[in-house]
């Protein structure tokens, strides 16, 4: 750890003394931006023609910085999709330099040779990252037609979709509650609508999707296994515009424009689907009376105050609503963002976010008397960061956030009484620095360093329990007392060796600690699991993975492949007691069993950029296993999501500017389950006999999706497309479950039997823009 | 736009369809290959505050693709003492059925069970709490309309744990479809979030859906808090809960199954 805290600081230190003995610097910065629609461009390009590899990537808001010598400079920016601008610079000042980049409109993704920096794949510090093209994920066939990042998402290696019905996914082996999943730096804890059908995440409302895969720079934290990083669309701050679309089962909108033309402008996204709409047409009265919606809304505004100076503000709100006869059931997240950029200098970037997130559910039953259980998660935070673009071969992140969290873990009322579960009151603060920079002229590292200090406050009644959950101590701590702090640090290494030929090999060490744990009772995570903070009884959860690269572009970077392996260590991990009570049970801790886990795998992509035809395939060959004292003779066995195979080709195949066709087909090796391997008699029932946990698999899941789009007209302001699409092209019977069941024509059989959610869908979707 | 406009004219149709082939979540019956299994004792066992004798079932566990017809444990030497100092030694009155002779049980009081099965020695403990009266039965609808579920209602005792198992006895004289009312395992139900308060419960999914002319009568039973672990445990045996497991027994030595001393009331309604 030392070594690591060293190097950092004498490159914080000793810089500016190494360059003071040099010729004279200055800086060239600014914002690369969408010339239609004023949106920041994450990510892209800007390099200095006469300096060859001297380059810098745009950060989350689209700024860059870069210090070079005294001289004459021709700058080029680019970004995929985009057509690359150069401009000439005569630097003996520092120079604020934006970019507004031209988007390509209705042209295919020929073959063009430009020096485009599209082996950012090859080159980069970052390993384990995936990020999504939005555009690419319109063309892609899905359920409904809704287009969905987080299901896209699981095409990529090593991500993996927990199963049909559900919103949740597996990275490397990690449980779905490892994955920190961000919009605009807001924490949401339930990503899922309609039990997990759809995301949370409306795609008009989103810019950029960043995945990373438990390598995340040391700005992130507090989940296992990944970060889904999601930025909305800034909104355009040129011109109004109104885009949406309508689908089956739902509608959307967007509006965006300027508040004042190339100073601030907004951007507002709803969605409602309207399946309800046409129950009470139904003649049968339960379907009549039940209600089953979902709505979101996506909104941002930012405003930009002279040269240094924007704030945005930015805003989720969805609700879902599920009704039938007398159970009822509303879930939803809320959160808001407020961020303010500052330039402190040429070379300082800052940016300091307050965040509110709040997920809530309840649940009401009126069968004889009513009921109602409330239930939610809430969190504060101040989180400040800075990014010190100290040469282009060095930049500098550090910052720190603070937040507080409240758990209201149940509080149930009745029409004869009232019932509250304990709140729970946390502390969460950390401090980071890291470091990316070229050591030599084909090596490259990024180092850094995360503290997290994880408290649990008062008030409320802490219990110890003995190892057959019996509560043999009781005690009582008053408000903003501390009952526990856990310190833990979070070292994170990543190196990159460039090779001749467009390729290289990186490796990186990463530590994650999670202090937030959702307990669910149900194979599937529902939108009553719970959200339990580390206590005196329940530990951080922590993973050390180690992994390995390499990569390779052919053809100008027209095929990008990569091999990646990891092997991940895990500590502290969560299952539940055989029988265990978690519904509403003040003692839900007493009913948990802590173990360890491993996950190791190789992950191999392929993927063609551009040309007619485009995709990817990707093949992840994985294990994911656990032990736990008490479980399967206290030996490792396999995790729920343990994978052998998980395969996913994606085709698009651009015919003309007018028409589209793609197709997506995935394989993936059965769930690990619990299956009986016998049965025996009570009180004349019968009953499953189970030898051991996650010793059977579910068959294996494969399907095939198609979809074409039809693109009626598009310029650069007007467009109108159509969408058909089929999931489950070829029908294919996936188990969603398997249950054992009597017979009911031979009482002395007892049966298997498998539900099947999906067989065959077609969907079609209309999208506009004007 | 004009596109637009004229098709929303059809999306409601579209959409009954879509939703009607999209939701339907279709069922079959597959074969899965599942291990075998050594048998494992199971033992049945319950003393209730009505008049004796009582009778314990001993039997082992099968292969899930055998017949449920579970191989009696015979020989077996099987006691029951209570804490008032009476012991009762069990005769094996069919291969695998044991009876009582002189033990009656008596809320307040602890039994234990002992059962010795060649040389291996299981025991498991019980206390039976006092009664609690059902107040009254009533009918509703039951969820998909034309069939009906009971409603139970009882006076809750305030100020201890209290701990519930609902099981009803259907005698049906018009069967309909010709299927077989399989027998359940009943229902729990705990006091915890309404102690002292007057419950109204409806059994629900765990119960068969009655119609006209049944008759059914229902059992209030007050067992322990082991006992209505095993139940409550046992209802969960088949789902698709995270914790697949055997229902916890309160048997000792790894031995499946109950022993429960309850004590009960009953009130009978005949559906109109």
């Amino acid at each position: 750890m030392l070594p690591l805290l060293c190097s950092s600081a004498c490159i914080l230190f000793l810089q500016p003394a190494c360059t003071a003995q040099v010729q004279t610097k200055f800086s060239i910065n600014g914002h690369v931006k969408d010339k239609g629609t004023g949106e920041a461009l994450i990510g892209a390009t800007v390099t200095i023609a006469e300096l060859s590899g001297t380059g810098v990537v745009t950060n989350a808001y689209g700024f860059y910085s870069i210090t070079i010598p005294q001289g004459n400079y021709t700058v080029r920016s680019q970004y995929t999709g985009y057509s690359t601008k150069t401009e000439k610079v005569i630097l003996n000042q520092n120079v604020k330099l934006d970019f507004n980049l031209e988007e390509k409109v209705n042209q295919l993704p020929e073959v063009e040779v430009t020096n485009k920096r599209k082996d950012e794949n090859v080159t980069s510090t970052s390993m384990g990252v995936q990020k999504l093209d939005m555009k690419e994920i319109n063309n892609l066939p899905v359920l409904f037609g809704e287009r969905d990042v987080l299901k896209t998402m699981q095409l990529l290696p090593g991500i993996q979709p927990v199963g049909e019905g559900s919103s949740g996914f597996y990275v490397r082996g990690g449980s779905s509650d490892q994955n920190l999943i961000l919009l605009d730096e807001a924490t949401v804890f339930n990503a899922s609508h309609l039990l997990g059908f759809f995301s949370v995440f409306n795609s008009d409302a989103i810019k950029d999707v960043t995945v990373y895969k438990g390598n995340e720079p040391a700005e992130y934290g507090g989940r296992l296994s990944s970060v889904i990083d999601i930025k909305m669309n800034d909104g355009n701050d040129k011109r109004y515009s109104v885009s949406g679309g309508i689908g089956l089962i739902d509608s959307r909108v967007n509006v965006e424009g300027p508040i004042v033309k190339d100073k601030g402008s907004f951007s507002v996204s709803g969605r409602r689907t309207y399946a309800d709409l046409f129950l009470p047409l139904s003649r049968d009265s339960l379907i009549r009376s039940s209600k089953l919606y979902f709505y979101d809304i996506n909104a941002k505004a930012s405003y930009r105050f002279g040269d240094n100076n924007r704030i945005f503000i930015s805003g989720y709100f969805g609700k879902d609503v599920l009704h039938i006869r007398n159970f009822g059931l509303n879930w939803g997240n809320a959160a808001g963002t407020l961020r303010w950029n500052h330039l402190f200098s040429q070379r300082l970037f800052s940016n300091t976010t307050l965040i509110y997130s709040n997920y809530s559910y309840n649940v009401a039953i009126d069968v004889n008397n009513s009921l109602n259980v409330a239930s939610k998660i809430q969190d504060y935070s101040l989180k400040q960061d800075f990014q010190y673009f100290a040469t282009p071969d060095n930049k500098l992140k550090f910052g720190f956030s603070s937040t507080y969290y409240l758990v209201v873990p149940g509080a149930l009322t009745s029409s004869t009484s009232s019932i509250n579960l304990s709140n729970k009151h946390n502390w969460e603060n950390a401090v980071y620095i890291s470091d990316e920079m070229k050591i030599a002229k084909n090596l490259r590292t990024e180092f850094g360093l995360r503290l997290t200090a994880f408290s649990v406050l008062g008030p409320g009644n802490f219990y110890s329990y003995d190892a057959e959950g019996n509560t043999l101590d009781t005690a009582t701590y008053s408000a903003g007392r501390f009952v526990k702090t856990y310190v833990n640090l979070e070292p994170r290494v990543e190196v990159t060796y460039l090779l001749p030929g467009n390729s290289s090999i990186k490796a990186s060490y990463d530590r994650n600690v999670q202090n937030l744990h959702l307990i669910t009772n149900s194979t599937t995570a529902n939108p009553t699991s719970l959200w339990l903070p580390s206590s005196n009884n329940v530990g951080p959860e922590i993973a050390d993975q180690v992994s390995a690269g390499y990569y390779k572009n052919f053809k100008d970077d027209m095929f990008e492949c990569s091999a990646e392996i990891y092997y991940k260590s895990l500590q502290n991990q969560i299952d539940y007691k055989n029988g265990a009570q978690l519904n509403f049970n003040e003692n839900v801790e007493s009913q948990l069993l802590f173990g360890k886990g491993r996950a190791y795998g190789i992950e191999f992509y392929v993927k063609k950029n551009y040309g007619k035809l485009t995709g990817w395939i990707s093949y992840t060959l994985s294990r994911a296993e656990q032990k736990f004292d008490g479980i399967n003779q206290g030996k490792y066995y396999p995790a729920t999501q343990d994978r052998t195979h998980d395969i996913s080709v994606v085709g698009i195949y651009h015919l003309s500017p007018k028409w589209n066709f793609s197709a997506t087909w995935v394989y993936y090796t059965g769930n690990a389950v619990t299956f009986p391997s016998g049965k025996y008699g009570v009180d004349g029932v019968v009953l499953n006999y189970y030898t051991e946990r996650n010793g059977y698999r579910m068959p294996a899941y494969h399907r095939l999706d198609l979809s074409v789009t039809w693109i009626r007209k598009k310029t650069a302001t007007k467009e109108s497309s159509w969408t058909f699409s089929v999931y489950n092209a070829y029908a294919r019977s996936n188990a969603y479950s398997i249950s054992f069941e009597p017979d009911p024509n031979n009482p002395q059989q007892t049966q298997a039997i498998q539900t099947t959610l999906f067989k065959i869908v077609p969907s079609i979707t209309y999208n506009f823009k004007f | 736009m004009k596109t637009g406009k004229k098709t929303q004219k059809h999306v409601p149709l579209v959409i009954i369809l879509v939703l009607a082939s999209a939701f339907y979540s279709c069922q079959k019956v597959i074969n899965v290959d599942l291990n075998s299994s050594s048998p494992r004792l199971v033992i049945d066992a319950a003393v209730s505050d009505q008049p004796g004798p009582y009778t314990i079932t001993l039997s082992q566990t099968v292969n899930f693709s055998e017949d449920n017809t579970f191989p009696p444990v015979t020989g077996a030497k099987i006691v029951i003492r209570d804490n008032a100092g009476t012991i009762d030694s069990l005769t094996e009155i069919h291969p695998g059925i044991y009876m009582t002779s002189v033990i009656q049980g008596a809320p307040g009081r602890t039994y234990t069970l002992t059962v010795n099965v060649s040389g291996s020695v299981y025991s498991a403990v019980s206390t039976m709490p006092p009664p609690v009266n059902i107040d009254t039965l009533t009918l509703k609808n039951s969820f998909n309309g034309s069939r009906k579920i009971i409603t139970i209602s009882f006076h809750d005792p305030g100020g201890i744990d209290n701990y519930y198992r609902v099981v009803e006895k259907v005698t049906n004289l018009y069967p309909v479809d010709g299927k077989i009312i399989l027998p359940t395992l009943g229902s729990v139900h705990t006091d915890r979030l309404s102690d002292g308060a007057e419950i109204y419960y409806s059994p629900g999914g765990n119960q068969p859906d009655l119609v006209m002319g049944d008759t059914a009568q229902v059992f209030l039973q007050c067992i322990d808090k082991n006992v209505y672990n095993f139940f409550r445990t046992a209802q969960q045996n088949g789902s698709t809960s995270t914790t697949l497991s055997n229902p916890v027994s309160n048997i000792t030595n790894g031995a499946l199954g109950y022993f429960s001393a309850y004590s009960v009331r009953s009130k009978t309604i005949v559906v109109r």
